[in-house]
């Protein structure tokens, strides 16, 4: 045929298809199977009977709905704040270099290296003072400082290689540097920025050692927590934490479908880069 | 205004953020590991010297812990990057074919599924996939393996998962790195009558061995220093210490314990492990 070994390297993709696919289809169709069914042994890949009473109780017992709000609360505001300090950061790191800016970027990229469980008992104890605890404000404080020197990272990259000559150009017109970060440069930057809003999402929603360490009750718990807690209780409800789990993995999913391309990108760019 | 000022302006609210969230709790990990404050006990912080190190150091527990988080890097990045390098020249060589136009996205859109899916998802399936009685591993292989609880296997079981969850991350570099690979390369090879496995050798791997470098070292770090959540979830640390990964110890110390001065001691170790690390690996990476 075409290649030697098109036949091996196709038969080579399908197997690791099927091995990755493994369990997620596992977790979808477990979800959606009756308690019986879950524990027939040998299991099942499919299930016999439909049923959607997993997802019902969710939110009927296992408090869902003030979960996702939560993880929903926790995800959008990391996003919006990280983006926001990280992009102004990165334009100034990249265009307005000062005394000690390479100091500082370094310092804040060397965070991405530490272990965020070695910050977590003093900024725990921060938290308590400030009467933080229990509130998505000081998960959305914790995820942030740790996306931060992503975005700085990102960002900075992607400046360094925007076209110089288009604001030089605007300067000499008369416009400001603030009318050039506004008018020129941030719109031209919007792929870039997509990135950098779809990383930080997606740390909010799936974090998991903040809102543990922080979050107490349903006030402030996200679905990362809700579901770990379903391990610890006295029995396990395997057909609500498949339901459980494919609900989370929805969001993520969806925005993985949608926005591929930009994605590959963000991951790419921290080892091509580097 | 000056150039100089604006930089700093623009700089200073992340700079402050970082500062608070990262830097704060530095200075005080460093402080509170020349005490003793076991708040379950007394509020009382009591200056006790090097004894927290003496103890870091002499404890088996935390030698062990830091051995087997290391194993676990060793062994998940490897296989990690073996897998994502291998499922990268499959699609690289049936590229090359030309007609796989559609069949190449659908592989790229199932082989990013694991990156996307949030860890704590991931690991109810991995759960269920273990589970002794009527999980799908045992009854595909026909066999009654205590996949989490058995002393032996937990580890790698957890290697499995994570590899699984991760091996995107190499994928998807590794193809960047071979698709901007000049072509010329392929069809001077292809002329010559180079075997695949001559093209995979010996122009493949040295031009992006560079790339393979950074991503593994990269991905190295954030292994060791980030491994809790799907350790957390399948096996808590067990059974007994044969899975207590070095973040997971001190987490523990920490909030299960409340042992505060231990905690920051084991938390001093390991920002010094990333510091001298990070710095390695930034100064590399600065310096190209």
């Amino acid at each position: 045929m075409r290649s030697k070994g098109f036949l091996l390297y196709i038969s080579f993709l399908i197997t690791m298809s099927a091995i990755i696919l493994f369990p997620i289809v596992i977790m979808v169709s477990s979800s959606l199977k009756p308690e019986e069914e879950i524990y027939s042994v040998p299991p099942k890949l499919f299930p016999e009977n439909v049923t959607f009473e997993h997802y019902f109780n969710l939110f009927a017992h296992f408090n869902f709905g003030a979960y996702t709000l939560n993880s929903m609360t926790i995800a959008f505001f990391t996003a919006l704040l990280s983006t926001i300090l990280g992009t102004f950061a990165s334009y100034g790191f990249s265009r307005f270099k000062f005394k000690g800016s390479d100091k500082i970027l370094f310092f804040i990229l060397i965070i991405r290296t530490f272990t965020p469980v070695a910050l977590l008992f003093p900024l725990y104890l921060l938290v308590r003072i400030s009467g933080l605890l229990d509130t998505t404000l000081a998960i959305i404080l914790g995820v942030t400082s740790l996306q931060l020197p992503f975005t700085i990272w990102f960002m900075k990259s992607f400046f360094d290689e925007f076209p110089k000559g288009i604001e030089e150009a605007a300067i000499i017109d008369g416009a400001s540097y603030m009318n050039v970060l506004f008018k020129i440069v941030l719109p031209l930057s919007k792929p870039a920025i997509g990135v950098v809003i779809i990383f930080a999402f997606l740390a909010g929603w799936g974090d998991f050692i903040f809102s543990l360490s922080f979050s107490q009750t349903p006030r402030s718990m996200p679905l990362t927590i809700g579901i770990a807690n379903m391990l610890t209780g006295y029995k396990i409800y395997w057909g609500e934490l498949m339901a459980g789990g494919t609900y989370m993995a929805l969001v993520p999913l969806m925005i993985v479908i949608i926005f591929q391309k930009y994605l590959v990108r963000g991951l790419v760019a921290g080892a091509v880069k580097a | 205004m000056r150039k100089q000022t604006l930089g700093f302006l623009l700089v200073f609210p992340s700079l402050f953020f970082v500062g608070l969230i990262a830097i704060y709790p530095l200075i005080y990990n460093i402080f509170i590991s020349f005490h003793q404050y076991n708040p379950l006990q007394s509020l009382e912080i009591r200056f006790v010297g090097l004894q927290n190190y003496q103890w870091a150091f002499t404890e088996p527990l935390v030698q062990y812990s830091l051995y087997v988080t290391l194993l676990f890097t060793v062994a998940s990045v490897s296989l990690e990057a073996i897998l994502g390098l291998f499922i990268a020249f499959a699609l690289a060589k049936i590229e090359a074919t030309g007609t796989m136009r559609i069949v190449k996205p659908i592989f790229l859109g199932i082989f990013i599924l694991p990156w996307a899916i949030p860890t704590v998802s991931a690991a109810v399936s991995w759960r269920l996939i273990y589970h002794p009685m009527f999980g799908f591993l045992n009854a595909l292989i026909g066999a009654q393996i205590m996949w989490l609880s058995d002393y032996n296997l937990a580890l790698f079981s957890i290697i499995m998962a994570d590899a699984w969850k991760t091996m995107p991350f190499f994928l998807f570099i590794f193809l960047a790195g071979i698709m901007s690979i000049p072509t010329e390369h392929f069809e001077a090879a292809k002329i010559d009558g180079a075997s695949d496995f001559q093209e995979f050798r010996y122009i493949i791997l040295p031009q992006i061995w560079a790339l393979v470098l950074v991503a593994l070292s990269m991905r190295a770090i954030d292994a060791f220093t980030k491994i809790f959540d799907m350790v957390y979830m399948l096996t808590g640390g067990g059974p007994g210490i044969t899975t207590k990964v070095f973040p997971m110890l001190i987490y523990e110390y920490a909030l299960s314990y409340f042992k505060f001065g231990n905690a920051a001691t084991l938390a001093i170790i390991s920002i010094t492990i990333s510091l001298i690390y990070g710095t390695l690996l930034l100064r590399r990476g600065l310096r190209k």
